[in-house]
């Protein structure tokens, strides 16, 4: 019971660290910047002005 | 090598260029999720899950969501494998009598299935029950691959989106790959290995008397089902110990051969699937010129190496010329019924992908063929590498070629439209140092351990240290092939092999997965004359030249100690 009980707390410990590294490299690229992101609405949003200039 | 042997390589070759490609097309077809006649199908299935595990299919998630549910997922398939070990004298199914594994080796086990390494410190038919095998072992064949293969289809989002913030549902992605890839391909060939001789039954053992009077215990077992998802998955591990050699596994020379043409099968045509979802089929050529440059490579060295024979052998007054009953070369550890060169595209395929099934013992290949299989892992396994992480590997490293290219001409870098920037390299560093890092720790560290030197490793000397550093290289890399040799079944050997396969597997497909992240949600930018182009020979070329300088920087070394002094030495 005791082999177990290290095994569960080695993995759970190792899992525990997978989460870390997670926010590791989430720090590493950085928040998700509005103005990065294109969704479909900013697309028509964006489009829209350089349509009418082009007419 | 005979004309008969340069005959099946052509056979395989031919196979794989006429079926990877209709198979990457429908591989495609089932990431991009649009409508096909199979919904009636596999709509059924997918939605009770979807419905029995509350999984919204509509709803994407971030990246680091997504790396969560991969993991979540994973830490409940280890427990799920290790308490079915750890009980399963008292469960059903049980004919052979088998009794609870031990923690230790319960804990490799269960790790080593969990990461697709499928590493075994066990002999399967003297070690664990039919229900072990096929519900803890088997089903973990099919997921462990299916979770690989989310993962590199993360990836691909990253690069084929623009300016996005998700890249897929992990839970989405996972299920879709057991039920509309693997599960159809492991039936199919199930049936087909079946009508080979490889068994498929529920017995326990049949004792026989032999014809000189002795009785010998027969294993039976559900062996075809998890032999067909054991190559497909590239998974590696067998129902029994001697794994492919066994004639229950592998009963012939065609079975052989489809065996091999399995292992290879999947992430061939995954470089077609990724040129269709990236909307540039040339990508997906350049891809596939690079996994099929590095294995045709690998697999022309092995076989010519050992029909060419090992002089040490002449020297014991062992003929290894070609006679009418022998076919010549180093047959030293060769199944007799493949010959050297089934074995020696077998050796060079299953350590270039991540599968790590044998068909004879690398520990008894020459040198220069085990300076190979190493290599094949050193590499990353990217020839062609495991189902889903294998085109990882080859994506980074692509990566990684336009980062330098870029240095060399003095431009920011891009690949696919999108700008690598300081982020991306990043994290494309972490992925590239994880596994030598945990390579050379691990061995240099277990040389100090008195079980190592005078328990596991069987051959003094370079050999020895080939043996141990061929493990290692097989846990981080999640190959799960052996050198053979070595005894793994001691307590460092089962703790310190099941850590690196656990660093081996998340270590890497944690920043595998931030890079797809961080690529989603970058805006494409056009190309110019002053984009290096990702579709021509000259890139294929780069990226094959990355790959060696940076295996060769890590390892040489280490391989200098072990293969290279050996060949050094005959």
């Amino acid at each position: 019971m005791i082999a177990d009980l290290w095994v569960v707390l080695t993995v759970l410990g190792f899992f525990g660290l997978c989460v870390a590294f997670v926010r590791g490299c989430d720090r590493i690229i950085g928040p998700d910047d509005a103005e990065d992101l294109l969704d479909e609405e900013a697309v028509e949003v964006r489009e829209t002005p350089r349509a009418e200039v082009a007419r | 090598m005979s004309l008969a042997g340069w005959g099946e390589l052509a056979a395989l070759a031919a196979l794989i260029l006429i079926t990877a490609p209709p198979l990457g097309r429908y591989i495609a077809h089932v990431y991009e999720g649009g409508p096909s006649r199979l919904d009636r199908v596999f709509d059924p299935v997918e939605n009770l899950f979807y419905r029995l595990c509350r999984i919204d299919k509509t709803r994407e998630q971030r990246w680091n969501v997504y790396a969560i549910s991969m993991l979540a997922f994973s830490v409940v398939s280890f427990f799920v494998v290790y308490l079915i070990e750890r009980v399963q004298t008292h469960l059903p199914f049980n004919p052979t009598d088998m009794v609870n594994v031990s923690p230790a080796l319960a804990f490799n086990t269960a790790v080593s299935f969990m990461t697709n390494t499928n590493w075994q410190n066990y002999g399967g038919e003297a070690t664990m029950s039919h229900l072990t095998q096929m519900v803890g072992l088997t089903v973990q064949q099919f997921v462990s691959a299916a979770a690989g293969m989310a993962v590199m289809v993360a990836l691909i989002r990253g690069l084929s989106r623009a300016g996005q913030r998700t890249i897929g549902n992990f839970w989405v992605d996972l299920i879709r790959t057991v039920f509309r890839i693997l599960l159809p391909l492991a039936f199919v060939f199930a049936i087909v290995l079946i009508a080979c001789g490889v068994i498929q039954n529920t017995h326990g053992f049949t004792t026989v008397h032999t014809i000189t009077g002795a009785t010998q215990k027969i294993p039976g077992g559900p062996n075809a089902s998890m032999e067909s998802i054991k190559q497909l998955g590239t998974n590696g591990g067998d129902f029994f110990n001697a794994n492919s050699t066994h004639p229950f596994s592998d009963p012939s020379k065609l079975s052989g051969f489809l065996e091999l043409y399995a292992i290879v099968l999947v992430p061939f045509a995954l470089a077609f699937a990724f040129g269709r979802m990236v909307k540039d089929r040339r990508q997906g050529y350049a891809v596939f010129a690079i996994m099929a440059i590095l294995w045709l490579g690998a697999t022309l060295v092995v076989p010519i190496v050992e029909s060419g024979g090992n002089p040490k052998i002449d020297t014991g007054g062992v003929t290894q010329t070609v006679t009418s009953t022998s076919v010549g070369g180093n047959l030293e550890g060769k199944e007799l019924r493949f010959g050297n060169v089934i074995c020696g595209i077998w050796a060079s395929s299953t350590t270039g992908t991540s599968n790590g099934s044998v068909a004879c013992q690398h520990d008894s290949l020459t040198p220069t063929g085990g300076l190979v299989t190493l290599l094949n892992m050193k590499l990353g396994e990217v020839s062609p590498g495991g189902v889903g992480v294998g085109l990882n590997g080859l994506l980074v490293l692509a990566i990684l070629s336009v980062f330098i290219a870029g240095l060399m001409v003095g431009r920011t870098p891009e690949y696919l439209g999108k700008k690598i920037q300081a982020a991306e390299v990043k994290l494309v560093a972490i992925y590239i140092l994880v596994m030598p890092a945990l390579v050379m720790l691990f061995v240099a560290g277990s040389t100090f351990v008195k079980s190592v030197l005078h328990v596991s490793i069987l051959n003094p000397g370079a050999h020895g240290f080939s043996e141990l550093l061929y493990a290692f290289t097989s846990a981080a890399n999640n190959n799960g092939s052996a050198f053979g040799g070595l005894t793994g079944n001691t307590a460092w050997m089962n703790t310190t092999l099941g850590i690196v396969m656990l660093f081996g597997r998340f270590f890497l497909i944690i920043p595998t997965l931030a890079l797809a992240g961080a690529l989603v949600r970058k805006k494409r930018v056009p190309a110019t004359a002053g984009t290096f182009p990702t579709d021509t020979p000259l890139f294929v070329v780069l990226v094959i030249g990355v790959a060696v300088v940076v295996a060769a920087l890590a390892f040489l070394p280490a391989l200098a100690l072990g293969p290279i002094v050996e060949q050094l030495k005959i």
